[in-house]
């Protein structure tokens, strides 16, 4: 499959560069900061995948940031209940 | 309805303000300061991106899961944030309510200019 570039991959290859600053709070900063960048950052990738979804033509893609928005919410929930009490 | 330009603008938009979003984050100081950031994203920019997919993509399944996709962020969001925030003042603090050193305003009917708050009765 020949992939040609549009502009939905362009837009999803620049916010790659909104993960950037993220990976430097997730290194550096304490366990607090550490879990709002991961939050923030999955919202990021969930909004990557859509630009993905739409710059290949393929609807069936939808269903991976569906899926991920649905397990990031979950996983976070997780994340913050465990820091409250154990972390 | 084609309108791959709007869309275009629409989606850049929303890339620069989760980019400037993401420098925000990192140079606040507090993990407080950083949690707002997230809501920007949830809400603006993911409105844009499904916006720009509603204008350009005529698949009806493409336009639905995205729109579901922008109601699932935009609603979680909001719970995430408030779970987040409440587990890092619990642990920062050890309590929930505001204790009488930390100078909280109550603001009731009868003060609407507010009063210190006493912390938990």
């Amino acid at each position: 499959m020949k992939i040609t570039m549009n502009y939905w991959l362009w837009a999803a290859l620049a916010l790659l560069g909104a993960v950037a600053p993220c990976l430097y709070v997730c290194a550096a900063k304490p366990a607090e900061d550490r879990l709002v960048a991961l939050e923030f950052v999955s919202c990021i990738v969930t909004l990557q995948l859509v630009l993905l979804a739409e710059g290949f033509h393929q609807p069936a893609f939808y269903d991976l940031p569906l899926t991920l928005a649905l397990l990031a919410f979950g996983g976070g929930m997780v994340f913050a209940r465990f820091l409250q009490r154990w972390l | 309805m084609h309108h791959p330009l709007i869309a275009s603008v629409l989606v850049w938009i929303a890339v620069g303000l989760a980019i400037v979003c993401a420098i925000g984050l990192a140079m606040m100081k507090t993990a407080f300061e950083r949690l707002h950031f997230s809501a920007i994203i949830a809400s603006f920019c993911a409105g844009l991106i499904v916006l720009g997919v509603w204008l350009d993509d005529p698949n009806w399944q493409a336009r639905l899961k995205g729109l579901c996709i922008a109601i699932l962020l935009f609603v979680m969001n909001g719970v995430l944030s408030h779970a987040t925030a409440r587990a890092i003042r619990i642990r920062e603090v050890k309590r929930l309510d505001p204790g009488s050193d930390e100078k909280i305003l109550l603001i009731t009917k009868e003060h609407p200019a507010g009063i210190p708050h006493k912390g938990p009765s």
